[in-house]
């Protein structure tokens, strides 16, 4: 059952075999196997339920509800970078373009070498993210609902020298509306909440939607439930409190959450806790091409390309409800309305970076996470030389002009010889816009205790009865989107929890 | 701002209204302004629904704008008057020197005061319209007006 907000309001007192943190992509397949395996299976919420009927196109409003901090979440540190992540059942999985690939071997293998993970290069994993595809739907974008500003992505790509592809998503009956970023009304998109968390309704698991946990209860040094309080989604106005007893607790509540779950409950696994926080880099280039694109129509990432060139460099095409995307670009005053002529001409293409970065998150006074990220000025001129790339081809296919949002580089690039600022060693990372919202890290797994939150059974260190089940525990970035990889962490994690079979 | 209006609300509305209409003037292009989007009233409304600390940061960054414009004079604001007091060009100006500035705290400040009231300002179906933006499906459930039209299938190959 899932019980919304009349539901909870008021508070509540539960127990349960298991109580998950969270039903994003982590704590939805948790509670799928848990609750399949027979145990009394509890899933707590902060985020409302969104249903088809709750979504709108208008961008400002969608997010003010049902992202966390309105969607104007940032993280400081080498500069302020947006961290927009889902607030909602079924966590940013709701919000995000769908794109599931599994973790690349070669990223397996440094996380093995990195913290001694033995286990991944195991075929357990493999039936892992085999599992979580399949269920999912995984299968590359079809090309009925790509529309032109997909397809010139792709032209785009060929121009540089790319060799690209149709983006795995899953998706089912996809109908080209770009609205991914404000829910599919459609029904689409097979986020966790359409995926996985039926069925774990379906075996008997209750969620409990609005709830914000405080922290973790420990007995001693085992983990015994949790508690907190019910929030109107609406007002944010506090409602009632709630107990949720467990002797096992899953915390799936994302990389900036978890840690600060665990530190509210003075859980700090010898200091690791929030410590070795880290994103994905990235970049974009909007051109004005020479022709109509409509981009607000066709699959929201539909095309993509991986860097022959820089390992762990990917490229998107990507669209965003306007508002959001061109609200920071151009001039101010009477000659920004210009821009209001180019946009049905608009190609985005992102750049995402595994670059080596560090990053911390704590405790900040409202509760809400306090996210650092520090990028090394030769990390962001990695990313700079791969969007150089991108804007010659963009010119080379005929753009009026390219806008990068890099400070010191022409606000219009017109021609390949203004490109060249963007090789400029002047280009620090906080000259750079872009976003940050593939991230991962904070509560590391480690086969090493001294150097990790979690062993490679996402067990907390120090604490019984505790594990982590999402991005958090990654050993360093993924390299691709990392829904799949959460997923299939999730998955193996949870089976040994509930004694089902790992292959 | 809330309904019943502190002095601080109050100041912070009146440099709301004071970036909305420099931004957006009226203007020969045909093009919506502030107020063909009431976009002082869909900011102020949207701001309402954020959470406490994202509220209050922008009521905040609203009063900033209308008096530190004299205090940060020598980085670009120019001239003694409070922001509301200025010509819609000396506003936009303003703006966009602080925008300019070599001060990232300052071009942040200012990066935001653009942002924030242009986001809202292209969410409404005025601007929608007027750029051509449309969908390949009606959304039975949502106010947001936005023409539906196929996705063209030449652009699909």
């Amino acid at each position: 059952m899932i019980h919304l907000l009349d539901d909870v309001r008021g508070g509540y007192d539960v127990d349960a075999d298991v109580v998950i943190l969270g039903s994003g992509a982590g704590g939805a397949v948790a509670a799928a196997n848990l609750a399949s395996a027979g145990l009394r299976t509890v899933v707590v919420e902060a985020g409302p339920r969104v249903t088809p009927s709750d979504m709108t196109r208008d961008g400002p409003a969608f997010l003010s509800k049902y992202y966390w901090e309105g969607g104007l979440r940032m993280l400081l540190g080498s500069g302020a970078y947006p961290a927009m992540t889902g607030r909602c059942l079924g966590g940013s999985t709701v919000v995000n373009s769908a794109i599931l690939f599994a973790l690349p071997r070669w990223v397996r293998e440094a996380w093995r070498d990195e913290q001694g993970l033995d286990g991944m290069l195991a075929p357990e994993l493999d039936a892992a993210f085999h599992r979580v595809l399949e269920r999912t739907g995984v299968a590359p974008t079809p090309m009925e609902v790509m529309g032109r500003r997909n397809t010139i992505t792709r032209d785009i790509f060929d121009a540089a020298g790319l060799a690209s592809a149709p983006l795995p998503r899953g998706v089912k009956d996809c109908r080209g509306s770009g609205d991914c970023l404000t829910g599919c009304a459609a029904g689409a998109k097979q986020s966790v909440d359409r995926s996985w968390l039926p069925g774990a309704v379906a075996d008997g698991a209750q969620i409990f939607t609005c709830s914000h946990v405080d922290r973790v209860l420990t007995e001693g040094t085992h983990a015994v439930g949790v508690e907190g309080r019910v929030v109107d989604p609406d007002g944010h106005a506090v409602l009632g409190t709630f107990r949720v007893r467990a002797p096992r607790v899953i915390v799936a509540t994302g990389a900036l959450h978890t840690p600060v779950v665990l530190l509210k409950s003075g859980i700090t696994a010898g200091g690791n806790v929030g410590a070795t926080f880290q994103a994905h880099i990235s970049g974009f280039a909007l051109g004005i091409m020479n022709e109509v694109t409509d981009p607000w129509v066709g699959a929201t990432q539909g095309w993509g390309a991986f860097s022959e060139r820089v390992p762990g460099m990917k490229f998107e095409s990507l669209w965003a409800p306007t508002a959001l995307l061109a609200a920071q670009w151009g001039s101010v005053g009477a000659s920004w309305y210009k821009i209001l002529a180019d946009l049905r001409r608009a190609a985005l293409i992102a750049l995402v970076y595994r670059a080596k970065v560090t990053g911390s998150v704590s405790v900040r006074r409202d509760g809400m996470p306090d996210a650092r990220l520090w990028i090394p000025k030769e990390e962001m001129w990695v990313v700079m030389r791969e969007l150089k790339r991108i804007v010659d081809a963009m010119l080379k296919l005929g753009a009026e002009y390219v806008y990068t949002g890099v400070r010191g580089v022409p606000e219009q690039i017109r021609t390949p010889a203004q490109a060249e600022a963007l090789l400029s060693h002047a280009i620090r990372p906080r000259h750079v816009t872009m976003t940050a919202n593939h991230m991962f890290g904070s509560c590391r797994m480690s086969a090493d205790p001294g150097r990790g939150v979690v062993d490679e059974q996402g067990r907390v260190n120090g604490v019984q009865g505790l594990w982590l089940a999402d991005a958090s525990i990654f050993p360093s970035p993924s390299a691709v989107n990392p829904q799949a990889t959460v997923m299939a962490l999730s998955d193996l994690i949870s089976r040994r929890i509930g004694d089902l079979s790992l292959l | 701002m809330s309904e019943r209006a502190s002095w601080f609300e109050q100041i912070a509305s009146a440099g709301l209204g004071a970036t909305a209409e420099a931004l957006f003037p009226p203007n020969d292009g045909g093009y919506p302004d502030c107020a063909d989007t009431d976009l002082v009233a869909r900011t102020a409304a949207w701001i309402q629904s954020l959470p406490e600390a994202q509220r209050f940061q922008l009521t905040l960054l609203y009063f900033g704008v209308e008096v530190l414009a004299p205090v940060l004079r020598p980085f670009g604001a120019g001239g003694p008057w409070r922001f509301s007091a200025r010509t819609l060009e000396q506003r936009a100006q303003v703006i966009a020197a602080w925008r300019g500035s070599w001060i990232y705290p300052l071009r942040l400040f200012a990066d935001a005061l653009k942002t924030s009231v242009t986001m809202i300002y292209l969410a409404h179906p005025a601007v929608v319209r007027h750029i051509g933006e449309y969908k390949p499906w009606a959304h039975p459930d949502d106010a947001f007006e936005v023409d539906v039209r196929p996705i063209p299938v030449e652009g699909c190959r």
